[in-house]
């Protein structure tokens, strides 16, 4: 098999070679090392790389196979880090000159979990400084691969793009407001917000405590089933981690949805659709009628009000993390996030408790219409792949991208986004599926049902 | 009731909000911010629309009322 191909297997394919011993974790290593070599001075996808240690770190999983047999189904795969995890040793910059040096003496939690599985870290991702929009010039933007002058989405850019590439099989991102979903959806892969608590975020850079979640990108639903159940579960260190079990995902995901009712929010989220957008969504809600699923239209009343209150919670609680740095090293950041972190730090309390409210409102709404469907399906992002330096805006004046994502982060509610379609010019369109708290299986199943039944996942970037 | 550009906290006030978390602003910085306080003050109107009733701030995602929310599909 030709390193090309080894790059692009599932996790699923390829840990069955691995335990087969028809490929070695050194060769999945140097396979994903070579197409970080061949693609990123194009695409900009890492900060740091990690050659040697990978190269190390496979060699030993290769060990450990030869003598303790395979740790799980992450046994040698290669995957990367948004640059916002903590890894012991290695420095970890949030894309910002403010930790430009920092070296954390532990991993984050996250990445605990992923090396006891066996897994191999090739790389830290780029990202929008601080995961919050704007590019730090001294790390630059990344770029999507289907189409070089567009953005990737962000802010997990460089992880969803080595995913998409073939530089790691899965990447670890973060998502705030979407930057998990909306990257995924515009690199046509697969990006999942689990629910707020499944997975740790110790030792994650923190944007705002109350609305960051960790979650993997990957290039299919089964093998996002199969990095969150290597990574999920309780952690002391963690304040709002869950005790709940931590199921085994991936076992028995169906090819059919028999018995499972789908909502589809009438309010907002259907709203301002770019044209190729809306038709991908039609097609794709004939595919999952076809599958056997029933759709019914739910109401969610305050959708259009998600917006206003990440925009402001987020910039409260990124401004009270920051606040020292804002005193004492202004210049350090670039203008747009010092811009926006000086917003958090003027923002009235009442208006800060105001959004926490609709938050409330929120969980009712979601939770009277969960009582009529299993799980909700909408876009991820209401427009293409803008080009770069663009900054496009609704009707009403807020960012389009972030449009649909943001009320998953009030809410806590776990979102999976998957490729449901191509433009006619060659861009990828994602479409999320929503669950009930925890119930990230739902969406596994319907994710993998509509997998079986569409070939968007299987197209490949020319880059 | 002042519209949203009415409410908009003039130069000093601004200069002086900035000074009561710690922070004494630069004329260049003061320049800088305002794009980010016509978004805040956007924001501030919109949340302050909404008729809340006696909701209360939730901060984070609790599970617990979900437990009486029934599921629907046999599995």
């Amino acid at each position: 098999m030709t390193d090309g191909a080894l790059s692009f297997l599932t996790i699923a394919e390829a840990s069955r070679l691995v335990r087969r011993g028809q490929v070695s974790c050194l060769e999945l290593t140097q396979a994903a090392l070579d197409r970080i070599d061949q693609a990123n001075p194009t695409l900009n996808a890492f900060i740091t790389v990690l050659h040697d240690e990978a190269l190390d770190a496979a060699r030993e999983a290769d060990r450990r196979l030869a003598t303790d047999g395979p740790l799980g189904p992450l046994h040698g795969i290669p995957v990367s880090l948004k640059d916002l995890y903590d890894t012991r040793g290695i420095r970890t910059t949030a894309a910002s000159r403010l930790m430009a040096q920092r070296v954390p003496q532990q991993d984050a939690t996250v990445v605990t979990r992923l090396k006891q599985a066996g897994a191999v870290i090739v790389g830290k991702a780029n990202m929008p400084e601080f995961a919050y929009g704007g590019v730090h010039p001294e790390y630059g933007p990344a770029k999507n691969p289907w189409d070089p002058a567009r953005s990737p989405g962000g802010s997990s850019s460089g992880s969803a793009i080595s995913v998409a590439t073939g530089m790691s099989y899965a990447s670890m991102g973060s998502d705030t407001g979407g930057s998990i979903r909306i990257p995924a959806a515009f690199c046509g892969v697969v990006g999942l917000k689990p629910t707020y608590g499944r997975v740790s975020r110790h030792g994650v850079v923190p944007l705002s405590w109350t609305l960051d979640h960790a979650g993997p990108l990957t290039r299919t639903v089964r093998d996002a089933a199969l990095v969150l159940r290597a990574i999920a579960g309780q952690d002391a260190r963690d304040p709002s981690s869950s005790a709940r079990p931590v199921p085994n995902y991936a076992r028995g995901l169906p090819r059919q949805l028999e018995n499972v009712t789908i909502g589809v929010p009438q309010d907002f989220f259907y709203d301002e659709l770019d044209s190729e957008v809306e038709r991908a969504l039609d097609a794709a809600h004939a595919s999952l009628r076809r599958l056997g699923a029933r759709l019914k239209r739910v109401s969610i009343p305050h959708a259009s009000d998600s917006m206003a209150a990440v925009s402001v919670i987020t910039p409260c609680e990124a401004g009270a993390f920051h606040w020292q740095a804002l005193r004492d090293r202004p210049g350090d950041f670039s203008d747009a996030i010092w811009g926006r972190f000086m917003q958090g730090l003027l923002t009235p309390a009442d208006t800060y408790l105001r959004a926490q409210r609709l938050r409330s409102l929120l969980m009712n709404e979601f939770r009277d219409a969960f009582k009529q469907v299993d799980a909700m399906v909408l876009p991820t992002v209401p427009i293409l792949p803008h080009l770069l330096g663009e900054r496009p805006m609704t009707r009403e004046g807020i960012s389009a991208i972030g449009r649909c994502t943001g009320a998953f982060n009030l809410t806590g509610l776990p979102a999976l986004s998957l490729p449901c379609g191509f433009t006619g010019d060659g861009l990828p369109v994602g479409m999320q599926l929503i669950g009930r708290p925890f119930d990230e299986a739902t969406l596994f199943k319907i994710g993998h049902a509509y997998e079986q039944a569409t070939d968007w996942h299987t197209r490949r970037p020319a880059v | 009731m002042a519209g949203p550009e009415e409410r908009k906290p003039n130069r000093q006030s601004l200069e002086e909000m900035a000074r009561m978390v710690g922070l004494d602003l630069t004329d260049e910085q003061l320049d800088k911010i305002a794009p980010d306080v016509d978004a805040l003050v956007r924001n501030i109107a919109a949340l302050k629309a909404i008729d809340f009733g006696e909701t209360e701030p939730a901060f984070v995602y609790r599970p617990d009322p979900w437990a009486e929310c029934p599921r629907l599909s046999n599995d």
